[in-house]
């Protein structure tokens, strides 16, 4: 199993700007052959709220952590539940330490930041574990992964199967990103809420299969295009950090063609080989 | 489609508020507890000014999706903001925010984001006062929209076009009001023409009425006129208003007759209401 990660900014904004944010555990190079349990959190932080950027990477990295330390976490229930409780339990603490260095610098917040921050950060989550499949370690069977994902939001776990989409998650079709997402909010401590909103699902890949996660413009526009094949093939031209040049030339050329959102893109991509 | 532009920092658009200051603005307004309408209006003004200050902050600063302006008409046509504004016209937004003439702290409510509330201090920015003298240069003060409409739509030819919002009592004494507010509408830039909205702070009687399609049931000829001026609203502030609570139809136009406080603050609300901020 390999896996990579591409995050890029809108155009206009740069890199510090970009509120979309991705955790992968364990932490390996793109080439490093993976035997191992996989997490990851993918999040889309919300533009209207201030820190957005700061709560998503926070949540994503909470996510991918405690899915790792808890195989059951993103089944739903109460595991999921103590996740948002801790997630969140997180954000005062950071903000007291954001706030104190910003008044040690000389910048103490603004009027209009004291307000925005009260109202917290937002962010869509989706989180996945994946797992090497335990009785498939026999040399007859043929190797196999179980996966599970929590999804709260618009942001996409797509399933490749030959390089078609089998199956993707949550959103199933593209009319449903017109409408405003749920998020998760870094003040609300109504975990059972969170957790009701939350979607669960779960598969299986075998070799040679694929998954991508992604955020909501790019998921849109895999979603919509017109030849499936072709938008997949050239979403798999990027296969690792070094193409992140290359993946911005390209998004910027879908988004002057109108047939991307001008909107920051975070991009998990899983391959499945043999073992 | 028009009306459909992305307003980011580089394609920002402009909100020009026109804001009546004639003695007739000293005269109550409809409401539960009478106030003079300079008082709700600016009150208004100043609330919309920290709303979009505070939607479009981030850490770094106030993003400057928009550039505003305040223009005062009664004793005088100019920018009615006071402080370090003065005198200025179209200010970017992180220049408003950061630039009020004074800061009020008042207490305020809000969630704890476990289901109670606390009390908060809130910070309440000024950057113009209510003020009623002198006549209703209504012309001279579309006439200087119109100036500043030109200079934005040649700046930002691809932006959302610029939104005019007059808050007024309806009785221009410089004239006719037609010719510079079609002056104003004529300017467009690739999404469309810059769009003016009126407000009719009428205390006089007749029904109250929020986005008509047709000047029928209107009282009188200011009103009338008033409508008639005003823009058919885009279909992302039609669905707002909708959303609000407003019946609303495809030929809705951005006008409010006889608005009572609340109104005046929902018109402001939709008036200035963005497709996404990029």
């Amino acid at each position: 199993m390999y896996v990579t990660h591409l995050v890029a900014p809108k155009h206009g904004s740069t890199e510090a700007e970009c509120e979309d944010a991705v955790t992968v555990l364990p932490g390996h190079p793109h080439d490093y052959m993976l035997r191992e349990p996989l997490t990851a959190g993918v999040c889309d932080g919300a533009t209207e709220s201030a820190l957005a950027k700061d709560w998503a990477r926070l949540l994503s990295r909470s996510a991918a952590e405690q899915a790792m330390a808890s195989p059951d976490l993103l089944a739903g229930g109460t595991g999921f539940e103590e996740f948002a409780s801790e997630a969140v339990s997180q954000w005062e603490p950071w903000l007291g330490q954001y706030t104190q260095a910003r008044h040690e610098e000389g910048r103490p917040l603004k009027w209009y930041e004291h307000t925005k921050v009260a109202e917290g950060a937002y962010s869509t989550l989706l989180a996945v574990r994946i797992d090497p499949d335990a009785d498939s370690h026999s040399k007859s069977t043929e190797p196999s992964w179980r996966w599970r994902a929590a999804a709260l939001g618009d942001s996409c776990l797509f399933h490749l199967r030959d390089d078609q989409l089998a199956q993707s998650f949550p959103v199933e079709s593209v009319e449903e990103f017109g409408t405003t997402p749920d998020l998760f909010g870094s003040r609300n401590h109504d975990v059972a809420l969170l957790a009701r909103r939350s979607r669960f699902t779960e598969g299986r890949c075998g070799t040679g299969d694929r998954l991508l996660l992604m955020t909501d413009a790019l998921a849109a526009w895999l979603m919509s295009a017109q030849d499936q094949e072709d938008a997949v093939k050239q979403l798999l031209e990027f296969a690792g950090p070094e193409d992140l040049g290359g993946f911005n030339n390209w998004l910027n050329g879908l988004r002057d063609r109108g047939q991307l959102r001008n909107d920051d893109v975070a991009l998990v991509r899983i391959d499945f080989e043999g073992r | 489609m028009p009306y459909t532009a992305e307003i980011s920092r580089s394609n920002p658009t402009s909100i020009i508020f026109l804001v009546d200051q004639s003695t007739s603005m000293s005269d109550p307004i409809g409401g539960e507890v009478p106030q003079q309408k300079a008082d709700v209006v600016a009150d208004a003004i100043n609330r919309l000014l920290t709303e979009l200050s505070i939607k479009c902050a981030k850490e770094e600063g106030v993003r400057d999706y928009f550039h505003v302006a305040v223009i005062g008409y009664g004793a005088s046509v100019g920018s009615a903001f006071a402080g370090a504004l003065a005198g200025r016209d179209i200010v970017p937004l992180s220049e408003v925010a950061d630039n009020p003439a004074r800061v009020d702290e008042r207490s305020k409510k809000v969630s704890d984001g476990a289901g109670g509330l606390v009390e908060t201090a809130v910070s309440f920015p000024l950057w113009m006062d209510p003020l009623a003298h002198g006549g209703t240069p209504m012309n001279r003060a579309l006439q200087y929209a119109e100036s500043l409409v030109a200079g934005w739509t040649e700046r930002y030819p691809a932006s959302f076009p610029p939104i005019v919002i007059n808050l007024t009592d309806g009785e221009s004494t410089d004239g006719d009001p037609t010719a510079a507010a079609e002056a104003i509408t004529s300017h467009a830039t690739a999404d469309g023409a810059a769009l003016l909205f009126n407000l009719h702070v009428s205390a006089s009687g007749g029904t109250p009425t929020a986005f008509p399609d047709t000047a029928d049931g209107l009282p009188d000829s200011y009103a009338r006129t008033l409508f008639a001026m005003s823009s058919p609203l885009p279909s992302h502030m039609r669905s707002y208003a909708a959303s609000q609570g407003q019946r609303v139809s495809e030929t809705t136009r951005g006008f409010v007759y006889n608005a009572d406080i609340t109104t005046v603050v929902q018109f402001l609300d939709i008036g200035t209401r963005a497709t996404e901020l990029r």
